[in-house]
């Protein structure tokens, strides 16, 4: 009994220290999408592609459609008309890395070419390697950005903190850096999204922007990159981002900036806003399918901290001396 | 002859966007093209968040377009888009 309690104290005492957020095994999926209604006007939702960082399946999935070399300075547009996807699914995780799969599906996609050409369906994946330690997407041992999709609630990215770093043909180093980080923002609000309702308190994180003038023999354009996202404060994860916000990821797949609109979800908080409701949407990607399992809640909530389990079994002995001397004096 | 597209959402006289883009047409062989080298972007507002940095002006092969993304000082996020197409057809 008293060994049994001493591993339990000691067990509690230490919790183990990783960047890696407790849901992260092999097989877990974290799903959103951009629900465009067919009434949307065009050209709400467009990507920029940088042809020339494209990994081959998803150059050779565009290459159908748009008269492009392999390897060419050439940004396109891609103006993807109905519902979009993007899902992260683990495909395995060893001691100090994980493999992470990227995937996101365009549909109705108006692309450029001889003649305004229309894809019914898009693929742009990639797999990436996730540092466990430090939590950052590494390339040949390099740390190249940090994942969109979540954040470790106890020590999410610093104002400073680096989400992306990597070199852009013809563009130069591209870093990306938290800009702020905010506890408060929407902490009078409820959340939906497509899954569940999320409640305060939330992690509101904005990076800065990265400016970016491009050009080559066809084209030339100039504009900025940069990521805002809400996370969930208990499992870390993104609950949905903003409308013009492009995840570090993309960059890493070709992606460079990306406005991406869920229609449906900015009719729903025009609403909201004219009723002067508590609840609201985020206008970008919203979480809609996961395999995480959220924590009950806040009335059932376990508690967050090792500590209260001392002061539970503290009250408990307390209870336990007063009963047995209770008993010794009617004695 | 020039081609031009614009794109001014109006909340309030105080409060919109304006997003423009404009270049000359060539017109020889009975085909019409636009002058890439002409394309000029406007991106102008009034009473609405904007970061400069994120206004995007794009003149590519096929197309030119103007893209702002703004926020309202409710929260609203939006953008301002306006688009020309570089070939026409009879």
């Amino acid at each position: 009994m008293v060994l049994a309690l001493c591993l339990l104290i000691f067990y509690l005492g230490t919790t183990p220290v990783s960047a890696a957020p407790f849901w992260l095994k092999p097989g877990t999926y974290v799903n959103y999408t951009v629900v465009v209604p067919e009434d949307a006007r065009f050209g709400i939702n467009d990507i920029m592609v940088k042809v020339d960082m494209l990994n081959e399946r998803s150059f050779e999935a565009l290459s159908r459609y748009l008269n492009v070399s392999r390897g060419e300075n050439y940004v396109t547009v891609l103006w993807p008309m109905g519902t979009s996807y993007l899902s992260f699914k683990v495909l395995s995780v060893d001691n100090t890395t994980a493999r992470i799969l990227v995937r996101l599906e365009l549909h109705d996609v108006v692309i450029e070419s001889p003649d305004i050409a229309n894809a019914s369906v898009l693929v742009f994946s990639e797999v990436l390697t996730l540092d466990l330690e430090t939590g950052a997407y590494i390339v040949n041992g390099t740390p190249v950005a940090r994942p969109s999709f979540f954040v470790d609630p106890s020590a999410p990215p610093e104002p400073g903190a680096l989400l992306l770093n990597v070199t852009v043909p013809e563009g130069g180093n591209w870093v990306m850096r938290v800009e702020n980080l905010s506890y408060s923002r929407y902490k009078d609000f409820e959340v939906l999204t497509y899954l569940r309702t999320f409640h305060p308190p939330f992690i509101y994180l904005e990076s800065e922007v990265v400016p970016f003038s491009l050009s080559g023999p066809n084209y030339s354009c100039s504009g900025g990159t940069s990521f805002s996202a809400l996370y969930d404060s208990s499992t870390g994860l993104m609950i949905a981002s903003d409308l013009s916000a492009t995840p570090p990821e993309f960059v890493l797949m070709g992606i460079i900036r990306s406005s991406m609109e869920d229609v449906n979800a900015s009719r729903a908080l025009r609403r909201f806003l004219a009723e002067g409701a508590d609840k609201r949407w985020l206008q970008g990607w919203n979480l809609y399918a996961t395999n995480v399992e959220f924590p009950e809640e806040r009335s059932l909530e376990r508690p967050t901290s090792p500590l209260t389990y001392y002061f539970a079994f503290t009250v408990l002995v307390a209870f336990a001396v007063g009963f047995r001397d209770f008993r010794r004096w009617i004695r | 002859m020039y081609d031009y597209d614009g794109d001014t959402p109006q909340w309030a006289p105080d409060e919109w966007v304006w997003a423009s883009v404009s270049g000359w047409l060539n017109i020889c062989d009975g085909k019409i093209t636009v002058d890439t080298s002409t394309v000029r972007h406007v991106a102008y507002w009034s009473g609405v968040k904007v970061d400069r940095s994120q206004v995007v002006k794009y003149t590519g092969a096929r197309v030119s377009y103007t893209k702002i993304p703004y926020e309202r000082y409710n929260g609203y996020q939006g953008e301002a888009f306006a688009l020309i197409p570089h070939f026409y057809k009879h």
